[in-house]
């Protein structure tokens, strides 16, 4: 699996995407130039780390249509979106679908390595989680209905009583299931197993 | 005289509908008019008649009215005596010219005089004030009595208000002048988009390249061919922003080739006609003065009428936001040297103050709450792109004049 982080520059504005390239790649990072969303996507490996800088007008397919297809496969990418004048509407779109950032040309060098730096930073916490994520869905697999309804049951912070109760089981038994649930697991706590749950989806993070 | 006797005389369009009331068997009773008269069947006894004549008469639709030779009111119908908001017996004897508002009462003369001077029927549209104080639009059609012998002419008038017509055709115009300043408003919107975009990219260029250059010479590694690469990129964008700007120039400027030769007072006349309702609406007296036989320009004639229309239209928004005083828009056309002409555009307004003198054809930059600000400094591209100059003269307090030059090209019209 790749390690090293790769920046997707799309821009149809090929003076812009060489400074754009120079920029980045003088102050030692690694860039891939496209001049079109589609080149992009052809091109591109899900598993390679890294983030997309995408200008938002663009012949073809534009930074919205991007990000959207990239979405529907489920391919989650930081994206930076810039463009050549501020458009407040496609601005807001492009963050409700979750881009990191939006600059305007002309926009300093720092602003976009500043940029760059938390597009990627975000892409390692995402590519970790997502490791996680799937480990704990695993081990969620190896669980018994049983110790499945257990599990939930128990991340709600419900009492022993009161789990036997809804199951019409003996506590006894409850705490039989409990015990395989936390080693199934591998949580050595109860808060450590409310912590899988969150990630994993199984309890709904309620702010 | 009795009531059916002047009736009679009263004569043609009331005394005309009666004639076919009478004459026509079928029933006169039209579903659109509100009150049922029982007449126009048999052979009617006229006098038995005469209380619904007169009842007719009092309650047409539109006012009937007999003016003297003097212009006094002689009678008026109920309907008309409304028009005005006064009791009928009141009115009878007063001039009416009394109730024609300032602005029209030449053309009430007018009126008159059309009559007198031989015509069978003239029409009008005057601003009256009613008892109210509110302002009425009537439309006056009168005929001169001819077979009165003693006393002069005297004149038989129909009043029609019609101020709810105006008030839709004054409705009507204001959106045409709304939309076609969103038009404008679009299309300058537009541009001003475009235009950001189109500079924005190379300049997001020169700026990237510039400051990865300074990186790199600040960092003391040899990257040399970065270093050169970078500066090239950098100066090739920005000669590519100095295109866009020189294209629009040259969008503006339209490089001669919609230029024709023509009369500057056409022009002039063409807008007049443009702005006269707008400034008639707002009492604005609109007055032109074109010296004769101007020697012919070679414009574009849209844009000079543009950078025109945007004058006068700047003058009557001037205007209109300070109240009171007689309220006059001045275009002039002369000569200026043999080979200049100058038209300005003089209003009364309240003037600009100092502070705004030096701005004024600085693009986006505007007194007017929803103005955009590029009217004036598009106008002075355009003049200046004819080889003329546009300035303005503000006396404050006491109006505004904007002026521009065209050059000449020799000849007058024939």
């Amino acid at each position: 699996m790749p390690t090293e982080q790769v920046i997707h520059a799309v821009d149809d504005d090929r003076p812009f995407l060489a400074a754009l390239d120079r920029a980045l790649r003088t102050t030692g990072l690694t860039v891939n130039r496209y001049v079109c969303a589609s080149d992009f996507l052809n091109d591109l490996d899900p598993d390679q780390p890294g983030c997309l800088i995408t200008d938002l007008r663009m012949p073809g397919m534009d930074g919205l249509e991007l990000q959207k297809t990239l979405q529907e496969q489920q391919i989650r990418l930081p994206t930076i979106f810039i463009t050549g004048h501020g458009d407040a509407g496609k601005a807001v779109a492009a963050l409700k679908g979750g881009a990191v950032d939006f600059l305007e040309k002309p926009f300093s060098e720092q602003a976009l390595l500043d940029s760059v730096r938390r597009a990627l930073a975000k892409d390692t916490v995402d590519r970790a989680l997502a490791g996680e994520r799937a480990i704990i869905r695993q081990r969620c697999a190896n669980l018994t209905p049983r110790e499945q309804q257990v599990f939930s049951l128990v991340v709600s912070d419900l009492p022993n009583k009161e789990i036997a109760r809804q199951l019409k089981i003996s506590p006894r038994t409850v705490e039989h299931h409990r015990a395989h649930v936390m080693l199934k697991m591998q949580a050595r706590s109860v808060a450590e197993l409310i912590t899988m749950a969150f990630l994993c989806g199984i309890r709904e993070l309620r702010l | 005289m009795g009531p059916g006797g002047w009736l009679r005389q009263f004569g043609l369009s009331g005394a005309r509908s009666i004639a076919e009331f009478q004459t026509e068997p079928a029933p006169v009773a039209r579903p659109t008019e509100r009150r049922t008269y029982r007449i126009g069947f048999g052979q009617p006894e006229l006098p038995s008649r005469i209380p619904d004549y007169v009842d007719l008469f009092e309650h047409a639709p539109v006012g009937y009215m007999l003016l003297d030779a003097s212009g006094c009111i002689e009678r008026i119908n109920r309907t008309g005596a409304a028009m005005l908001g006064w009791d009928q017996e009141w009115l009878v004897g007063k001039p009416f010219s009394r109730w024609i508002s300032n602005n029209d009462k030449q053309l009430f003369r007018a009126h008159q005089h059309a009559l007198s001077g031989g015509e069978r029927c003239t029409s009008h549209d005057l601003r009256a004030k009613n008892r109210q104080g509110r302002t009425v639009s009537l439309r006056l059609e009168s005929t001169l009595e001819t077979n009165h012998l003693e006393g002069g002419a005297r004149c038989r008038s129909i009043m029609i208000d019609v101020s709810g017509e105006q008030q839709s055709a004054r409705k009507l115009r204001l959106l045409q002048s709304q939309l076609t300043h969103v038009a404008r408003l679009n299309t300058a919107g537009e541009m001003a988009s475009s235009l950001a975009h189109e500079l924005n990219q190379p300049l997001g260029t020169v700026v990237l390249n510039c400051e990865a250059a300074l990186r790199l010479l600040k960092s003391g590694a040899s990257q040399e061919y970065e270093f050169a690469e970078a500066l090239t990129q950098a100066r090739e964008a920005a000669s590519f922003a100095s295109d866009v700007v020189r294209h629009l120039r040259g969008f503006l400027q339209g490089n001669g080739e919609l230029h024709t030769v023509c009369e500057l007072s056409v022009l002039v006349l063409d807008v007049s006609t443009l702005i006269e309702a707008d400034a008639r609406d707002n009492d604005i007296e609109l007055q032109l003065e074109i010296e004769r036989d101007l020697p012919l320009v070679r414009v574009d004639s849209v844009q000079i009428e543009q950078v025109l229309l945007n004058l006068a239209h700047n003058s009557i928004e001037a205007m209109r936001d300070g109240g009171g005083g007689p309220n006059r828009v001045t275009i002039r056309a002369y000569r200026n040297l043999p080979e200049q002409i100058r038209v300005s555009v003089t209003d009364t307004g309240p003037g600009l103050g100092v502070e705004h003198h030096d701005r004024l054809f600085t693009p986006f930059y505007t007194t007017k709450r929803d103005g955009m600000g590029i009217g004036l400094s598009i106008s002075r591209t355009i003049i200046e792109a004819h080889g003329g100059e546009l300035w303005a003269d503000i006396d404050s307090g006491n109006g505004a004049t904007f002026t521009f030059t065209l050059p000449s090209i020799g000849g007058s019209p024939t």
